[in-house]
C-alpha cells in the first residue's frame, strides 16, 4: 500500500527538501542618493545578468543613467519615448519631458527592479531619491485571427491571442458597459504571471466572484504560467470526466457568457478565456447556433446532443447486441451482420477496443505531424487500415461502420475538452456492455447520470437545466428559440438580474414577444 | 489503506471474473430459420429444422441451408438432440416460420409443443405458423428456391399473402392458449412440384385441424371475420349464368368494410347470430366495360352481393360443420352471457346456431376509364 500512498499523497509535509527552502520576501529598499550605489544595487539584485544595459544620459546637469534589460525592451521605444524627448529638450526635466503613456515614479528600488523585468526602463538621477520607470516593453503580438479549433461559419472571426491586454480589449469591444469589471491577480511565486477575472458587476453573483477570488488567491505554486494550469487549481473535481470550466478562444462566446452572469478568467500568455461556472449544455452551444436562425440553430444543437449519445453508446450498444441480445436485430440485417462477424477470431469487445484505439492512434498521429504528412496519415489510416483489417479478418464490416460513426460523432462537440471526456467515457461503458449486455449499458449510463446530477461547477448545478429541472431554460439549452423568446437568463449561474428583456418584438403585426 | 486494497480487489474481481457467463456470441451461434413438426413413430415428435448460413464477401452474400431432422419427445428435447448434431450453438431465436404437418395437426393437440416458446424470453414470438399438406419435413428439405433459402422463401411468401388478405395474421404469440373464445385458422401450404405454394387456410377446432378452405373462400372468410389486410382483391362472376369466357368475370378491390356481428340470445336461451357485411369496392377489371351505365352498375352490385352472400353462407356452413368458431362467437357469449355459457355444451351447440348472413356491396370507383 506504500506504493499508492506515495503516488497519490501530496507530500507537502513529508518532503525534507520543501522544508529547507526559505524564501525571503524582498523588503523595501529606498533609492539611494548616489547614482553609483543604485546601479550597483540593481546589478547585484539581478545577479549581474548580461542583458542589463546601463546607458548614461548626458542631457542633465547632474549625471543620469538609464537601466533596462535589452531582451524585453524595445529599443525603438527607448529612443522615441525617453532619449529623444530628453535630449531635445532645452532644460531636461523628466517629470515634464517623458512622454510615454506609462511613467511611474518610484522611491522603492525593489519595485523598480520588478518593473525592469517586465520591460520597463528605469531612469536614475544623481542626487534624486526618485527613479522613473517608463514602459518600453517589446510587444510581439500575432494577429487577431480566428481560432483554429473554434471555427464559426458565420459571425465574427476574431480570436484571443497570447497577450492579455489585447484579449481584454477584445472583450471590452463586445461589451461597452461601465459594469464590466476587471480584477487583476499575479499568479505564481516565481513566474508572477498576470491574470484577470472579468465579470459584469450588475450581473455576476457576488458570492460567485468571491468564491473564484478565494480559489485564485489560494494558489500557492511557483509556476502558474498557463491558464490551463489555473483550471486544474480552481475546478471543483479534477477527477471527474467532465470539464467544469469552459475554455474558449472566441471573444463573442466569452461576451455572451459574461452577459449570462458568468465570470471569465484571462491570463497573460494564454490565448483562451476560462469561463465559469458552466453547465453541461454550455459545452454543446456553439457561436454558430446564435449566428444562424433559430430553426437551423436548434436542429444543429439537437444533432450535437444526439451525437453525445452516439459517441458514448453506439459501440457499447453494438457490443451488447452482438454478444448478448442478437435477437433484437431485424431479420435481414441479422444475417448480414452474422455473415461478416462469423470469421472474427475474438470477442466483440476486443474487436471494438482494437479499432477504437487504432482510431485514437491515427488521430494523435495526424495531429502531431505537419499538415501535409498528417493528411497522408489520414489516408493510410482511413483507407488502407480500414480496408485491410477487414480483409485479414481482424475486424468485421459492421464494427468498422460503428467505430467510424462514433469517431465522427465525438468530433461534433464544439468544445475540445468535452470531446475528450466523451471519448474517454465510452471505454468503461463498452466494457460494461461486454460484461452485462444492455444491463451493463444501463448501469453505465445510470452512473454517468448520477455523477452529472451530483456535479457542481462553482456552486451551480452542472446538469442544469435538466436537473434541477427548469423548463424555461430549455429554450436555450436543448434547442435555441428566437432571441425575443429568451426573456430570462439561465438560472444556473444565479445572476443578479434574471430578466434580460421584456417585449422586444415591436411593430403592429406581431408583438407576442 | 487495507480497506482501500479490499475495495480494489473486489472491484477488479467484479470486472475480471464475472464476465461472459451469460454471453451468447452471435458469431458462435447457428440460427434456425425454419422449423417443422411432424408426427413421428410411437407418439414421438419428428422435428426438422433448416439452419441458414450466410457468407458475406466483397462480391456479396451467399446463402446456404443445412437441414437436420430428429425424433424427440418434446420441443426442448428436440433442441437438445439437434444441438448434438449441429456445429456451434443451436439457437432457435430467429425462427421465421414454423411448419406443422397436416397429419400431425389433424390427429394431435400441437399446443403442448409450443409451450417452450412462451417460456423463453428470447423466443421468436413473431414467427409465422403454417400447416403443410403431407410432411413439413419434405418442404424443408427443398433447402433452396432460387437464391433464397427455404425459410426466407416461405416467410416472404406468407408475408405477401397476409398483405393481400389471403391468410390471417397469425404468429406464435397470437396462438397463445390464454387467448380463448375463438378458433384460429392457419395458412395451408402444399408442395407443388418442389415449390411451396399457398393453397388456402386450414381451419382448426380447438387445437385440431378439421377443414380446409381454398384461397377464394379464405378471402371471404377473412372479410367476414373483419380482419382485412392491406388490400383484398376478388375475381367474381359478373353474370348469374355459368361463366364461359373471360368477359363474364369482374375483379374488385375491397376498399372499406363494415361488419356487424350480433349474437342474440332469446328468452328461451336460443342463440342466433346476425352477420351483416357492407363492402365498398373498386372495380379494377371488367372486360365487358359497361359500367358507365348506372343501371348496369346497380345490376352488377346486386349480382355480386347475392353471389357473396351465397358464398358466405356456404363458408359459415362449412365452419359450423368443422366446429370452427372463427368469428369469436364463444367469446361474446362468455362476456355477455356468462350464465348461459356455463350451462352450454359448446361443441354440440355451435353447429346448430342459425346464422343470418347478408353481404351488400357498393361500387365506389371503376378506375380511370370512363
Amino acid at each position: 500500500m506504500g506504493f499508492f500512498s506515495k503516488v497519490f499523497s501530496n507530500n507537502r509535509h513529508k518532503s525534507a527538501r520543501a522544508a529547507n527552502v526559505r524564501r525571503t520576501p524582498p523588503t523595501e529598499e529606498k533609492v539611494a542618493a548616489t547614482l553609483q550605489e543604485n546601479i550597483s544595487y540593481v546589478h547585484q539584485a539581478l545577479f549581474h545578468t548580461e542583458d542589463l544595459v546601463n546607458r548614461s544620459i548626458p542631457c542633465f546637469e547632474k549625471q543620469a543613467y538609464l537601466l533596462y534589460l535589452n531582451s524585453v525592451c524595445d529599443s525603438d521605444k527607448i529612443h522615441q519615448l525617453i532619449l529623444k524627448p530628453l535630449l531635445q529638450a532645452q532644460d531636461a526635466n523628466p517629470d515634464r519631458d517623458l512622454t510615454a503613456a506609462s511613467v511611474e515614479k518610484h522611491t522603492d528600488l525593489e519595485k523598480a527592479i520588478d518593473l525592469m523585468i517586465r520591460g520597463y526602463a528605469v531612469l536614475f538621477l544623481e542626487g534624486s531619491e526618485d527613479c522613473y520607470a517608463v514602459q518600453v516593453n517589446q510587444i510581439n503580438n500575432r494577429a487577431v485571427n480566428e481560432p483554429a479549433n473554434e471555427k464559426a461559419i458565420q459571425g465574427a472571426h476574431d480570436g484571443f491571442i497570447e497577450s492579455m491586454q489585447v484579449n481584454l480589449q477584445l472583450v471590452r469591444k463586445q461589451i461597452n458597459s461601465r459594469n464590466l469589471v476587471v480584477r487583476k491577480y499575479s499568479l505564481g511565486k516565481m513566474t508572477k504571471t498576470d491574470a484577470t477575472i472579468v465579470y459584469l458587476n450588475d450581473l455576476a453573483n457576488p458570492e460567485l466572484v468571491e468564491e473564484i477570488d478565494r480559489k485564485i488567491t489560494a494558489i500557492d505554486a511557483d509556476n502558474v504560467m498557463n491558464g490551463l494550469l489555473v483550471l486544474e487549481y480552481i475546478e471543483n473535481q479534477s477527477f471527474s470526466p467532465f470539464p467544469q470550466i469552459l475554455q474558449s478562444e472566441r471573444p463573442d462566446r466569452v461576451a455572451a457568457n459574461l452577459l449570462e452572469g458568468r465570470v471569465a478568467l484571462l491570463m497573460e500568455g494564454t490565448p483562451a478565456a476560462l469561463i465559469m461556472p458552466v453547465s453541461f449544455f454550455t459545452f454543446y452551444q456553439s457561436p454558430d447556433d446564435y449566428n444562424s436562425r433559430s430553426l437551423a440553430g436548434s436542429f444543429i444543437r439537437l444533432l450535437r446532443l444526439f451525437s453525445f449519445f452516439i459517441a458514448i453508446a453506439l459501440p457499447s450498444y453494438y457490443i451488447a447486441v452482438v454478444s448478448f441480445h442478437y435477437e433484437v436485430i431485424p431479420m435481414e440485417l441479422f444475417y448480414q451482420i452474422k455473415g461478416s462477424v462469423e470469421k472474427i477470431p475474438y470477442p466483440p469487445i476486443l474487436e471494438a477496443l482494437f479499432m477504437e484505439l487504432t482510431i485514437e492512434l491515427l488521430r494523435e498521429a495526424g495531429m502531431r505531424l505537419p499538415a501535409p504528412i498528417g493528411q497522408s496519415i489520414g489516408i493510410v489510416g482511413g483507407l488502407v487500415i480500414g480496408d485491410a483489417v477487414v480483409r485479414v479478418g481482424l475486424v468485421s464490416y459492421p464494427m468498422i461502420t460503428v467505430v467510424a460513426l462514433t469517431a465522427i460523432a465525438s468530433f461534433v462537440v464544439p468544445s475540445h475538452e468535452m470531446s475528450y471526456s466523451v471519448r474517454l467515457l465510452r471505454f468503461p461503458v463498452m466494457i460494461a456492455a461486454s460484461l452485462l449486455g444492455f444491463l451493463g449499458i444501463c448501469i453505465g449510463f445510470a452512473l454517468i447520470l448520477i455523477h452529472l446530477c451530483k456535479l457542481e461547477s462553482f456552486g451551480s448545478p452542472y446538469f442544469a437545466p435538466a436537473s434541477p429541472m427548469r423548463l424555461r431554460d430549455w429554450k436555450d439549452s436543448f434547442v435555441r428559440l428566437p432571441f425575443w423568446k429568451l426573456n430570462e437568463r439561465p438560472i444556473d449561474p444565479n445572476p443578479q438580474q434574471l430578466v434580460q428583456e421584456k417585449r422586444s418584438k415591436g411593430g403592429t403585426g406581431d408583438d407576442r414577444g | 489503506m487495507r480497506r482501500r486494497l479490499a475495495w480494489i480487489v473486489i472491484g477488479s474481481a467484479i470486472l475480471i471474473l464475472c464476465g461472459c457467463w451469460d454471453q451468447q456470441l452471435l458469431k458462435n451461434e447457428r440460427n434456425v430459420s425454419i422449423g417443422g413438426f411432424d408426427q413421428g413413430i410411437d407418439g414421438l415428435l419428428r422435428a426438422t429444422v433448416s439452419i441458414r448460413d450466410i457468407q458475406v464477401s466483397e462480391s456479396g452474400a451467399n446463402d446456404s441451408s443445412e437441414v437436420h431432422s430428429v425424433l424427440a419427445r418434446s420441443t426442448q428435447h428436440a433442441r437438445e438432440l439437434l444441438n448434438q448434431e449441429v456445429s456451434g450453438g443451436y439457437s432457435p431465436v430467429k425462427i421465421r416460420v414454423l411448419l406443422l404437418g397436416e397429419e400431425f395437426v389433424r390427429n394431435h393437440d400441437f399446443l403442448p409443443y409450443f409451450d417452450v416458446y412462451y417460456r423463453d424470453p428470447k423466443s421468436p414470438l413473431n414467427a409465422k405458423v403454417a400447416v403443410t399438406k403431407g410432411k413439413a419435413e419434405d418442404l424443408i428439405r427443398i433447402r433452396k428456391i432460387g437464391n433464397k433459402t427455404i425459410g426466407l422463401h416461405i416467410d416472404d411468401l406468407l408475408k405477401g399473402m397476409e398483405q393481400t388478405t389471403a391468410i390471417p395474421r397469425i404468429n406464435i404469440q397470437t396462438l397463445h392458449p390464454l387467448d380463448r373464445g375463438y378458433d384460429f385458422a392457419l395458412p395451408y401450404l402444399v408442395n407443388k412440384g418442389g415449390m411451396p405454394s399457398l393453397n388456402g387456410i386450414a381451419l382448426f377446432s380447438g387445437t385440431k385441424m378439421t377443414e380446409i378452405l381454398n384461397t377464394d373462400e379464405s378471402r371471404l372468410y377473412l372479410l367476414l371475420s373483419d380482419s382485412m389486410g392491406r388490400d383484398l382483391r376478388m375475381t367474381l362472376k359478373s353474370k348469374k349464368i355459368n361463366a364461359s369466357n373471360s368477359y363474364d368475370y369482374v375483379t374488385i378491390d375491397v376498399k372499406k368494410i363494415q361488419r356487424k356481428l350480433k349474437v342474440k340470445v332469446s328468452n328461451k336461451q336460443d342463440i342466433s347470430v346476425k352477420l351483416h357485411l357492407k363492402l365498398r369496392v373498386t372495380v379494377v377489371e371488367d372486360p365487358s366495360n359497361h359500367l358507365y351505365d348506372i343501371t348496369v352498375m346497380n345490376n352488377l352490385e346486386r349480382i355480386l352481393s347475392e353471389q357473396l352472400t351465397d358464398d358466405s353462407k356456404m363458408i359459415v356452413h362449412k365452419m359450423q360443420k368443422a366446429e370452427h368458431d372463427g368469428f369469436g362467437i364463444a367469446r361474446r357469449l362468455m362476456s355477455y352471457h356468462p350464465k348461459l355459457w356455463k350451462q352450454l355444451d359448446w361443441i354440440k351447440e355451435y353447429p346448430q346456431i342459425p346464422f343470418d348472413i347478408r353481404v351488400s356491396l357498393q361500387i365506389v370507383n371503376t378506375g380511370i376509364t370512363q
